[in-house]
């Protein structure tokens, strides 16, 4: 048995994990700590293993998995930031209402089971989307970016305006998140389910939908270390049973369901006759733990269903996206590779959306097709990819962003420039601009003679990176006269041939005029 | 707006009266400054220094600092702060020189000093990479974003053709010294960035600029206000800019020059950048506007090596 504290041990590692995950999506922390706070979450590491064989992430994850299989599931209620959101809001309501209990209730085990199913195939037909949707942490992530940074956001732009016109300038104005309806939808769907479940239920989400609790689950069901109740001193008295957020103890029956159980710890601290406790349990007769595992014919035969009826659509889908698009969609982050691995590992956590200075990263609705919604894309109407930037590559949890070097970045050509002469300022209205040439990092976009003292742009596509500088910032009017052809696979751009140096360095020369 | 146009007045009128009363002064007044003008020049240009050092002996030569500003004045310094470059790359403004002038003004009596520019790239980082974030807040400047609109405020141009109404950063409103210190580059557009072209970095829609007569718009800014010192770090210049892409490119020229005249600024720093004046076509707009004198000649330029 483990002694001590374990429930205050729980809250602070919460506490604190949970506040880096927060940090994690603005600006306080250093990019290298939150790559590495976000390497405690289970289905990033899990993709990237399975779709880079990155040895790390592997290791990681078989150690979270030797880590159930010891204490149980530990993951929900230490690490899971959607956890941390569910104990908040359990705790608001405890605080606010006098009395909350929480009662027995069977397990979900056909609901759970089913999801988890549905969320395997769609993996091995290739697609990690909805195990990417329904992951706690990716979840979470879009929590802050629609809920908690617009709240952040507001809250600091009428601070800052305060501030500034008492001629204190210490705050800086943050862009609001965009918002579409459309993406909103089932996102609100899932986030009031969760809201709605874990103020009348506890964490009924992790033990219903969430696909990664029932695997955790499964783990747990033998744990090393399991709740267990002393019989001959528990008095059913209900106690533990009122204050478990998971509703797996049947203080009747003075039996728990470890598979459901979260490891929060509530139930420790609670007992009078200190009959529950956190141990090693003693060797029981088999028909005990038999009762646990009530898979049916009839589960098994709903699940099968539900694998072919999946399957089904995920191959209907398959067909759907097979022509040729009509269409370019937009660039991917560079370090994506391709837009198929891309649209595969992203779980639209909008972590490198929240961490894009200048907001060219935004969530995409259909650009990227059925397969790809709501993943983030770039929009170079919002603002282009800053050349010395590689914040999104090196935060990215999943992988979808490889985590190349500044260097290895500098040439990863997402797309290629596209001059359309006739919408451009100089050939309209014969007056200069450049602007396109002014911004561009690579020399892709530079400005030759054309009319007199007048000058054009003229583009070298081989030494373009794709970044859309040019594109954000043409000031033609109604269409932009340069925009970026997407590469759907990435290349290497080249980098133009300097002169050598204009003049030697230091010269101590009279003054010219 | 009122109260400060007083005070300019006030201010303008009482530097006439002390110049003049300089010039008929007596001969014992005059045998105090050894340099041959008594007069104060129109431009001054230093050379082989630091920045900092360069600095120093032409606000000097001016009659220091305290000849813009009066104690307890607020001052806004714009430098330059467009692009992600390190202070080798010369596509920003010196951030030891911008932190000498932000010194300057505090010891010339200035309540307040802002220094902002609107960045081409990412503002945060652009101020701090580009080095003059650091620099300015250690001489107690206040360090002002401009990466957003609400910092603008829409003013009229008088006199202005196409340049009619313009959205201005509140500072530039707000301030009563108005500081100027622009970086001499080559730029792929308009040829040359310096002087003039610096203040389109206290304006919100550069697009409109670039989309309407770029040259024609930056010439008839400052008919709105100009500025009443500009400072050109000529220390190390980009001979293929605005953007600093190759270190190749920079060459360190050792000098700084300073005036109230911006035009006739950008047609020196034209010949120290190698540039033929004619083909900036803003030098001759301003000119012709009355922002400046562009002929040379008829100023007095003090020259100064250190």
């Amino acid at each position: 048995m483990i002694k001590g504290n374990l429930k205050l041990l729980r809250v602070s590692f919460e506490i604190i994990l949970f506040a880096f995950i927060i940090f994690s999506f603005f600006r306080f922390l250093p990019e290298k700590l939150k790559a590495i706070t976000l390497k405690t979450q289970i289905i990033p590491l899990l993709i990237s293993f399975l779709a880079e064989g990155f040895f790390l992430s592997l290791l990681l994850f078989v150690l979270f998995m030797l880590l159930t299989i010891i204490f149980g599931r530990i993951y929900c209620s230490f690490f899971c930031p959607l956890g941390g959101f569910q104990d908040i809001l359990i705790r608001i309501k405890r605080k606010t209402k006098k009395i909350t209990k929480f009662s027995y209730h069977k397990p979900l085990t056909l609901l759970k089971l089913t999801i988890l199913i549905f969320a395997i195939i769609s993996i091995i037909s290739g697609s990690l989307y909805l195990i990417g949707y329904l992951d706690p942490y990716s979840f979470f992530g879009r929590i802050v970016n629609y809920l908690l940074k617009p709240a952040i956001v507001i809250i600091n732009n009428s601070g800052e305006l305060i501030l500034r016109k008492a001629n204190i300038y210490a705050l800086h104005i943050m862009t609001l998140p965009t918002f579409n309806p459309l993406a909103l939808t089932p996102f609100i769907l899932i986030l009031g389910t969760i809201i709605y479940f874990s103020l009348k239920r506890g964490r009924l989400y992790c033990n219903s939908i969430c696909p990664l609790g029932t695997i955790l689950g499964i783990f747990s069901i033998r744990s090393f270390y399991r709740i267990e109740i002393d019989k001959s001193s528990c008095t059913s008295c209900g106690i533990c049973e009122s204050v478990c957020k998971a509703e797996c103890i049947n203080s009747i029956d003075k039996t728990v369901d470890n598979s459901s159980c979260i490891r929060c710890f509530n139930c420790l601290n609670v007992c009078t006759f200190s009959a529950i406790k956190y141990k090693r349990p003693i060797k029981k007769k088999k028909t005990d733990n038999k009762k646990t595992q009530n898979l049916s014919r009839r589960n098994f035969l709903y699940s099968f269903f539900g694998i072919l009826g999946f399957s089904g659509i995920n191959l209907l889908l398959r067909n759907k996206k097979s022509p040729i698009k009509p269409y370019l969609p937009p660039p991917t982050p560079p370090g994506s590779i391709n837009l198929e691995e891309y649209i595969s590992k992203c779980t639209a956590c909008y972590l490198c959306v929240n961490n894009c200075p200048t907001n060219v990263l935004q969530p995409s609705l259909f650009q990227y097709g059925l397969k790809g919604v709501f993943i983030p894309h770039m929009d170079f109407y919002s603002g282009y990819c800053s050349y010395d930037c590689i914040k999104c590559l090196e935060v990215c949890p999943t992988d979808a962003i490889l985590p190349y070097t500044k260097e290895e970045k500098k040439k990863i050509q997402i797309g290629t420039v596209k001059f359309i002469k006739d919408f451009c300022v100089v050939y309209r209205n014969n007056t200069n601009c450049g602007a396109c040439a002014e911004i561009c990092p690579t020399a892709a976009v530079t400005m030759k003679p054309y009319k007199g003292l007048l000058l054009i742009p003229t583009t070298t596509p081989s030494f373009c990176i794709g970044c859309g500088a040019c594109q954000n910032v043409c000031p033609a009017k109604p269409e932009k006269a340069i925009v970026v052809k997407t590469n759907i696979v990435h290349k290497e751009a080249k980098k133009p041939k300097r002169k050598r140096a204009t003049q030697q360095k230091e010269i101590k020369e009279d003054f010219p005029f | 707006m009122n109260r400060r146009d007083f005070f300019k007045k006030a201010f303008s009128l009482m530097a006439v009266a002390g110049i003049s009363s300089i010039t008929k002064s007596t001969p014992l007044f005059a045998a105090e400054k050894d340099s041959e003008n008594i007069k104060t020049p129109d431009l001054i240009a230093v050379k082989n220094g630091t920045p900092e050092k360069m600095f120093d002996e032409g606000i000097k030569a001016f009659g220091g600092m305290e000849k813009f500003i009066r104690k307890g004045q607020t001052v806004v310094v714009k430098p330059n702060i467009a692009w992600i470059a390190n202070p080798e790359g010369a596509a920003d403004t010196n951030p030891a020189l911008v932190k000498r002038i932000v010194e300057h003004c505090f010891g010339a009596g200035a309540s307040r000093v802002y220094v902002f520019d609107h960045t081409c790239d990412d503002s945060i980082t652009t101020y701090r990479v580009s080095g003059i974030e650091k620099a300015a807040k250690e001489a107690r400047a206040t360090v002002v974003q401009a990466n957003k609109e609400s910092y603008y405020q829409e003013v009229r141009v008088p006199g202005a053709h196409t340049l009619k109404n313009v959205k201005v950063h509140e500072l530039i409103l707000e301030s009563d010294v108005f500081i100027n210190v622009p970086i001499l580059k080559h730029h792929g557009s308009t040829r040359m960035t310096c002087a003039l072209k610096n203040l389109m970095g206290v304006v919100w829609d550069r697009g409109y600029y670039h989309r309407t007569d770029l040259e024609r718009c930056i010439a008839e800014f400052p008919l709105y206000r100009k500025p009443d010192l500009t400072i050109v770090d000529a220390y190390n210049i980009l001979t293929d800019g605005p953007r600093s892409r190759s270190l190749k490119d920079v060459v360190r020229k050792n000098m700084q020059l300073l005036s109230k005249d911006m035009v006739a600024l950008d047609v020196a720093s034209s010949k120290i950048l190698g540039e033929e004046v004619e083909n900036i076509k803003y030098i001759k707009i301003g000119h012709d506007l009355g922002i400046g004198n562009s002929n040379l000649e008829e100023l007095n330029i003090k020259r100064i090596t250190l």
